[in-house]
């Protein structure tokens, strides 16, 4: 008979991924047979090093420069982007939209993928397909979802305004991509439906590992199905989705395919948000320092936020 | 069953037996052993669908076929032009590709960034260079060098429903003001469409074009460049583009109802594209490659047919101005092989090569010989945008990226009703003067 997984054994390798220090503490003390799994990762941790540092590293140095695409010569003028950056308009609103949109994107996501996860627990006939079914909007390319919610958006002839129609709701007949107040929520939903199924697997499978002794017990001290819930399946998944929120936070935030593909940061920088504004600066004012001091800030920000984020995670578990 | 060596057998014998009578000499296997040097050419029509995929089946056939010592590979690029232009700036010192078309636009950003190869020897060189029209050639011509060849050329012009214009008893318009009132008529009195319609997608090149073909019935130029410094700066005025902002505000707010729909702000060149051809709008500002929606199905067919082709209408005191479009093919200064990539950009222009093209897409050929050919002297279509042709104004070479960056974000301060067009005007004014004085041009 197969053993239940080790949710702790779990969780201390995914603890050694995220903290490379204790990882390399842990392999010198490591017995001498487990050395050769190292050896076997070795390899893989070096090349993503050279892919992810040596682009960081450029960025970094081109951020103190006013390199320009089109022009060879390239001077160093110390912080003078970043003095620019944070003295430009249109960054400070990217910076604002983009907090907003990943904030309203996320955790709507993570309430929408734990209904998921609970609906997709439960043992019902055809349940197994349904669970690969709710993958689908995973796997469709982010041009074509795109494209699937700018033709329903559509005025008088998209799905959304012809439902908004039927409902007596005429007046709210709008571009919804082309409406200031409605542009960034339609850019949420787009996120929304994309991500919350991977929320809903990712959350079921830390529902899978929690004991089933721990609700056996919950039923027998009488507890209801509001207390086993916050008592038993948030603390289980907790932790898993402290992961899937930091890596959400890290696309959302950096997400650019969406948004320029979709409005390209209209209308009136209702949706601009800091990738499709650094995109703007590289490839459309060919600024290329300017860009990357842009693209450091933002590097910077969410570097600061997964830090605090996970720290904080802990200090709560402790 | 046939063994392995009865197989053999048989073919040394063929083989024999061709080398004997001589089959080696036939065309299509000379064809096969002459080695043929190859040359990448990205074309974005070619892979975004703006032309058929048939005449890119055709145009594969047709190259194998006619020439000899090249051949294009298969594989033709980025299919939208601003990913091109990133890939071609990014790898243009690889070599690769060796030709490629683009935007007038896209080639000021080239020839910036020191990756296009100046073609006016060559050009001078070529025995069919007077076929191509002056215009054309002398739109493709900064600091004394030829940087392209043209194969496609058109204007913006009003594209206008006639049934629905006679049904309603209305002229055509030839001023802003019919414009607006006509539009207004339309939208009044025909269910479910507006009368008027342009793009105002903030992603979408097509808005800034619209934008400056308006503008050019005020001025031919926008920009001035000091011939001792190269500096540029800015001769249009902020009264200028005010007046510009004040018809787009009228477009959408003007009339009771207006000739466009507030509905429909913010839609991209693909739903204003196939918004005509489903119906939508009874005029919009639009260039040839709009023939292409005839293929989509009888509903475009129709449309189409029922189309009429008139010069955008004009300001008080203006005078006939579009955007004139003119692409070339360039080659990479960095090619390895930069003759056969010549022959390439040949071959690209040649009349049968652009002759089909412009057929089939619907654009205005450059060169003479085609477009007295009697296929183009009968097509209504072509002959409706060559008339206007001569209004066209083509851009300056300069950096024109951040110039329809903040044309763009002006003109939306007006559309959302964030700024008064006098306000937008003076925003665009200084924005624009920024960007000259900082050397971003």
């Amino acid at each position: 008979m197969r053993s239940a997984p080790d949710p702790s054994a779990a969780r201390a390798r995914v603890e050694l991924l995220l903290d490379p220090g204790r990882a390399f503490a842990a392999a010198r003390e490591a017995p001498r047979g487990e050395w050769f799994g190292y050896v076997l990762i070795f390899p893989g941790v070096l090349l993503i090093g050279i892919v992810v540092l040596y682009p960081v590293l450029q960025s970094v140095l081109l951020s103190f420069t006013n390199a320009n695409l089109l022009s060879p010569a390239r001077v160093f003028i110390g912080l003078q982007n970043y003095r620019q950056v944070f003295a430009d308009a249109e960054f400070s609103t990217g910076l604002v939209n983009s907090a907003t949109l990943t904030a309203a994107a996320v955790v709507l996501e993570l309430v929408l993928g734990m209904g998921l996860a609970l609906l997709l627990r439960e043992k019902v006939p055809g349940i197994q397909i349904f669970r690969s079914l709710t993958m689908a909007s995973w796997v469709i390319p982010v041009v074509a979802t795109v494209m699937m919610f700018d033709l329903m958006v559509l005025p008088q002839y998209g799905l959304f305004n012809i439902l908004l129609d039927r409902l007596g709701l005429k007046q709210f007949d709008v571009f919804w991509f082309g409406n200031p107040l409605t542009a960034m929520p339609t850019v949420v939903m787009m996120h929304v439906w994309r991500n919350t199924p991977f929320f809903g697997i990712a959350l079921l499978s830390a529902m899978q590992m929690i004991p089933q002794e721990l609700y056996e017990a919950a039923e027998i001290d009488g507890a209801s199905p509001l207390q086993t819930f916050w008592r038993i399946t948030v603390p289980g998944v907790a932790y898993v989705a402290m992961i899937m929120v930091i890596i959400h936070v890290l696309w959302t935030s950096n997400n650019f395919d969406f948004v320029y593909i979709a409005t390209g940061g209209g209308p009136v920088d209702s949706t601009l948000v800091l990738p499709v504004f650094v995109y703007r600066q590289f490839w459309q004012n060919f600024q290329t320092g300017f860009a990357a001091s842009s693209g450091v800030v933002l590097m910077l920000a969410l570097m600061t936020f997964t830090i605090l984020y996970v720290t904080r995670v802990r200090e709560r578990e402790a | 069953m046939l063994s392995r060596r009865v197989f053999l057998k048989g073919v040394g014998a063929a083989a024999g037996a061709a080398t004997l009578s001589g089959a080696w000499s036939l065309p299509g296997l000379k064809a096969l052993a002459a080695v043929k040097t190859e040359i990448e050419f990205w074309s974005t029509p070619f892979v975004s669908g703006e032309v058929p995929p048939s005449f890119v089946k055709w145009f594969g056939e047709q190259q194998a076929e006619d020439l000899s010592v090249i051949a294009f590979t298969a594989s033709y690029g980025p299919g939208a032009y601003n990913t091109q232009q990133s890939k071609f700036l990014v790898q243009a010192k690889t070599g690769i590709p060796d030709t490629l078309e683009g935007l007038l636009e896209n080639m000021v950003a080239y020839i910036k960034a020191g990756d296009i190869a100046p073609l006016t020897d060559r050009f001078n060189a070529w025995p069919e260079n007077t076929q191509f029209l002056d215009s054309t050639v002398k739109g493709l011509t900064f600091n004394g060098q030829l940087w392209g060849v043209p194969y496609n050329t058109n204007a913006r012009v009003l594209l206008y429903r006639k049934s629905i214009l006679q049904k309603y008893g209305l002229k055509v318009p030839r001023t802003w003001d019919e414009l607006l009132e006509t539009g207004s008529a339309v939208s009044a009195k025909e269910s479910g469409m507006a009368g008027f319609m342009c793009c105002t997608n903030r992603a979408s090149v097509r808005g800034p074009q619209e934008w400056i073909s308006w503008y050019f019935q005020l001025s031919r130029h926008m920009f001035m460049q000091d011939p001792a410094t190269k500096k540029w700066t800015v001769s249009a005025t902020p009264a200028q583009f005010a007046q510009v902002f004040e018809l787009y505000y009228n477009l959408f707010y003007g009339g009771s109802p207006s000739a466009s729909s507030t509905t429909s702000l913010g839609i991209d060149y693909n739903v204003l594209d196939n918004g005509y051809g489903t119906g939508k709008w009874a005029m919009v500002p639009e260039g040839p490659w709009m023939y292409a929606q005839r293929l989509l199905g009888p509903q475009q067919a129709a449309i189409i047919n029922d189309t009429g082709i008139a010069p955008l209408p004009i300001p008080k005191g203006g005078g006939h101005g579009t955007y004139l479009e003119i692409k070339p093919v360039l080659l990479n200064k960095f090619s390895k092989h930069p003759d056969a990539a010549w022959r390439a950009i040949q071959y690209l222009t040649s009349a049968k090569v652009m002759g089909e093209w412009a057929f089939v897409s619907g654009f205005i050929p450059p060169r003479k010989d085609v477009q007295h050919s009697e296929r183009f002297r009968n097509s209504w279509w072509q002959k409706g945008f060559g008339e206007i042709l001569p209004d066209g104004v083509y851009l300056d070479a300069l950096n024109w990226a951040p110039v329809f960056d903040a044309i763009f974000d002006s003109l939306q301060t007006v559309i959302y009703k964030k700024a008064t067009p006098t306000q937008a005007g003076a925003a665009l004014h200084g924005k624009l003067s920024q960007l000259a004085s900082g050397g971003m041009l």
